[in-house]
């Protein structure tokens, strides 16, 4: 695909996209950002993704603050429900107001990312979900509109959200934005990289995720040094490892372990040459999603040496599937990620 | 029956608190089915039990062909925590089905409630963390004698998941993690409809999927009753989401699958779980909680809080007015009739022993014992158990090159230690949380991220062949560049005796350490069943023939050398 072209593809999504406003379906939202971050370009992208596994509410994050519509929201969780003194710190002013009167503010937990959303740097996505079109109550108790796949299964809807269709999708949309500019990166295997464990949203059709640890790669220690004092050893562990067999399952270990030991080893390089990250990061362990994301700043920052120039990162953080718990455990966890 | 050294292991203790209740099955419920199991039963009647008055006795079937050893050992890696010579042994002695018997009547050791108690985690200032779980987690995995026993604990504990993590309310959860352990050790060769039960009412399920102390509809706030553990107790321990039928492939209508429920019958069922909470015998909540006994007594109904009026799910309508109590039994019983739970549950625990991609009849083949153990009995897990591995699909597969599935580590952490006895000099089997990817095993016992377990069972790895191919392999939803690493590096520390207090016996393998060819052909029989090719095994030779022999010293860095090759093989780690 040559610039221009990616280029005139990426207008006409966006086109189709302003047409259809707020009513185009979420993939074809997505879609249109991985044209955005098409494949030839000389400078540097990246995206990370911050999935909270178990779903987060919404409705305690960004609260409604117009007196309408708080009274609206306060009916409906009386007992979980900010105050209007608790939001007064955290009301959002965006450059252009609201028409209406509409306001919002963010959770006062998310306090710190205040700054940030004045400063021009955030933005807020309203009506994003996995819905097949925009649908009512009314339309939803009738039954006569398309539903998302298996609706109120968790697995299913993480699984909708990451891959557009429920668990068993092959392919995410990081991975399918992953298969448009691998090929543009000096060194595809750090295309797709997840910092948390395997999640279907970074698989693509040819590109493959890569995992490292928030430490970065681990390394084989009877490989990098000679096990148990045999350099003939080591070799044949390597060799061992890596081999192709005619067994599906043990080709498929030994293609993960190849990868590990080719790509760890000069992922090894670049990090350890990278330069000091300045951000105040929490310290190490007290805080795991925050440790992926210093692992993706660390990565971010030595794109170069690795010849990256497209990146999807994803990173992740569990326990959102509050349930009863939501007045007393979603503001941690709120904590934790601003 | 003789087991195998259990000097680590305290004797069944016998107090004045006895364990959590032990479900035994009957032998006479074990029945055999006999088409599949036609050539074992000369060697059936090692239980011990009388059967009623037998029929018309058939003729005497011919005498079973004695397993090789290396089959004793493939035998093993599907039926236990990782074999040993000395089962191999037995194995070879008893003939599978014998083995089985034998294995089905050994006693439940005591329990890992006992063994946080003895080890002084009643203390008070333990109330509100975890220590102690993971010790008395791993000492049944890797020492306790009835190695069938744990193996489907653990099978059982990755379908019916709940995690430490999640057992907070009330605190102890070292406590109510045991608990749970214990109630599925209890039950693992009981009635798979009386476990229905025992989990509904345990303490650990409660709080780990949110209906301890949900409370019925509230008019004013709008409030509805948690709909986590009636979802789930669907959805993933026992019918699933889509129709199946017997051979558990789903039933198309037109090509497309049926659902097996509506939101409605979680909303009708999950009136059934409420009002459930601790039994505090008559306690306010700070006294009744301030011991860990709770956690291990079922939870009982607090009416105030129960939903009575009618409740209607999957078809079934309980009466408004029915007590809690009966309400649960008529619930569970609506559920486990249900004709998905057979083939939902038998192909997830093939999957758990056997193989990633059972054929259909094989599938089959075990869900009708679960629907009738041949006594009529439905749910029988013993006898499900022994259909499942005696099958002659999992005894002689037919392709090799996609049958088997791969160990999950804590099956390579076990099997290395059953081979080698391992013992804790201590008693304290300090392992610890082996969960972290590139430190750890990337998998650790009862602490799974969710109720979705480490792996779901029909994971397939996205752009593989096995995703070509569409060949499940659940196994590998937790196989990425950091875990396969970081496995054999704690391996390898392991072996090398480095991992807390852990001592394998290697006096067997130190007479063969000289022999580079014998030492890697014994390690290949006992861990990996001969699995380990002719020239895999003859380049490791070549390469632990090459290092220093003739002292001790010597002989031990070979086996160490040895040990680390054949555990990080994909030979050995895919079980075929």
């Amino acid at each position: 695909m040559t610039n221009d072209a990616s280029r005139r593809a990426f207008l006409k999504r966006s086109s189709m996209l302003a047409m259809a406003g707020a009513a185009a379906p979420w993939a074809l939202n997505l879609a249109a950002m991985s044209q955005a971050a098409a494949a030839t370009a000389t400078d540097y992208k990246a995206l990370v993704c911050v999935f909270l596994y178990g779903g987060n509410d919404y409705g305690n994050t960004l609260i409604p603050t117009d007196s309408a519509r708080y009274a609206a929201y306060q009916g409906m969780r009386p007992t979980q429900a900010y105050t209007q003194d608790q939001l007064a710190a955290t009301v959002l002013n965006p450059s252009v107001a609201l028409a209406g009167g509409l306001q919002y503010a963010i959770a006062p937990e998310l306090a710190p990312l205040l700054p940030i959303f004045n400063a021009g740097k955030m933005g807020v996505m309203l009506n994003v979900g996995t819905l097949v079109q925009p649908t009512t109550k009314a339309q939803y108790t009738a039954g006569n509109v398309p539903l998302p796949p298996r609706l109120f299964s968790h697995n299913d809807q993480q699984s909708v959200w990451q891959a557009s269709s429920p668990e068993g999708a092959t392919s995410g949309w990081g991975g399918r934005m992953g298969d448009l500019f691998e090929s543009g990166n000096g060194n595809a295997v750090f295309t797709c990289v997840n910092v948390s464990g395997n999640a279907v949203y970074l698989a693509g059709k040819t590109a493959t995720q890569y995992q490292v640890s928030t430490n970065g790669p681990v390394s084989l220690n009877g490989v990098s040094k000679p096990l148990f004092g045999s350099a003939a050893c080591s070799a044949a562990l390597k060799s061992l490892v890596t081999a192709s067999s005619t067994n599906v399952f043990e080709n498929e270990y030994a293609r993960i372990t190849a990868r590990s030991l080719d790509a760890g080893g000069t992922l090894s390089s670049a990090l350890a040459g990278g330069p000091t990250i300045n951000t105040p990061f929490p310290a190490p362990g007290t805080n795991g999603l925050a440790d992926q994301l210093k692992l993706v700043a660390r990565m971010i920052s030595t794109a170069d040496a690795v010849g990256a120039k497209r990146q999807v990162f994803f990173v992740s953080m569990g326990g959102f599937d509050t349930h009863d718990g939501l007045a007393t455990v979603h503001p941690g966890l709120l904590t934790a990620v601003a | 029956m003789t087991v195998e050294s259990s000097e680590d292991l305290r004797p069944l203790a016998v107090g004045s608190e006895p364990p959590a209740p032990v479900f035994s099955v009957s032998p006479a419920l074990s029945a055999l089915s006999a088409a599949t199991l036609a050539a074992s039963l000369a060697a059936c009647g090692g239980g011990g039990g009388a059967s009623p008055s037998p029929a018309p006795e058939p003729p005497p079937p011919p005498p079973p062909v004695a397993p090789t050893e290396a089959q004793a050992s493939r035998f093993l890696a599907q039926a236990s925590m990782g074999a040993s010579r000395a089962e191999i042994a037995s194995v070879v002695s008893l003939g599978y089905a014998g083995w089985l018997d034998a294995q089905f009547s050994l006693p439940v050791t005591d329990s890992r409630w006992d063994w946080l108690v003895a080890q002084g985690y009643t203390a008070f200032t333990h109330k509100n963390d975890e220590a102690g779980f993971d010790a008395c987690a791993w000492r049944k995995l890797l020492g306790a004698p009835d190695t069938l026993r744990q193996r489907i604990v653990l099978a059982l504990s990755e379908i019916f998941v709940v995690a430490i993590d999640g057992l907070v309310g009330g605190g102890w959860r070292q406590f109510s993690a045991a608990a749970w352990t214990d109630l599925l050790e209890a039950n693992a060769f009981g009635s798979h409809r009386a476990w229905l039960q025992h989990m509904s009412a345990s303490v650990a399920m409660g709080n780990y999927l949110t209906f301890r102390a949900s409370a019925k509809e509230d008019p004013v706030s709008g409030a509805l009753p948690d709909e986590n553990y009636a979802r789930e107790l669907m959805q993933l321990f026992t019918i699933g989401l889509v129709m199946l039928n017997q051979d558990g492939t789903p039933q198309l209508a037109g090509g497309a699958t049926t659902p097996t429920y509506q939101l409605a019958d979680i909303t009708g069922l999950a009136r059934v779980f409420t009002g459930w909470d601790f039994d505090l015998q008559g306690q306010n909540v700070g006294t009744g909680t301030s011991t860990p006994d709770f956690v291990r007594r079922p939870m009982i109904q607090v009416p105030s809080r129960y939903e009575t009026g009618a409740k209607t799910f999957l078809g079934t309508t309980i009466p408004a007015g029915t007590d809690a109590t009966t309400g649960l039994g008529l619930a569970l019983d609506a559920i486990f009739a249900h004709p998905n739970v057979a083939p939902f549950f038998s192909r997830q625990l093939i999957q758990r022993l056997v193989t990633s991609n059972p054929s259909p009849a094989y599938v089959a083949r075990v869900a009708a014992v679960f629907s009738d153990d041949g006594s009529g009995t439905r749910g029988n897990l013993e006898a499900v158990i022994r259909a499942l591995l005696l099958d002659d699909e999992a005894r002689n597969p037919a392709d090799p090159s996609t049958f088997g599935k791969l160990r999950e580590p804590i099956l390579r952490l076990t099997g290395w230690a059953r081979a080698f006895s391992v013992s804790s000099p201590s008693g304290l089997w300090a392992i610890g949380d082996t969960s972290d990817a590139a430190k750890g095993l990337a998998q650790s016992p009862l602490r799974s991220p969710s109720v979705f377990n480490f792996f779901r069972p029909g994971y397939v790895p996205p752009n593989t062949a096995l995703d070509d191919d569409a060949l499940e392999a659940p196994e590998f939803q937790i196989v990425n560049e950091s875990s396969v690493v970081g496995c054999v590096n704690w391996l390898q520390r392991a072996v090398a005796g480095s991992i807390a207090d852990l001592t394998p016996d290697y006096g067997a393998l130190l007479p063969l350490a000289d022999d580079a060819g014998a030492l890697l052909a014994e390690l290949n029989l006992v861990l990996a069943a001969n699995q380990i090719g002719a020239a895999t095994l003859a380049a490791l030779a070549t390469a632990v023939g090459s290092m220093a022999s003739g002292s001790d010293t010597a002989r031990r860095a070979r086996i160490n050398a040895a040990l680390v090759l054949v555990l990080a093989a994909p030979e050995y780690i895919v079980q075929k």
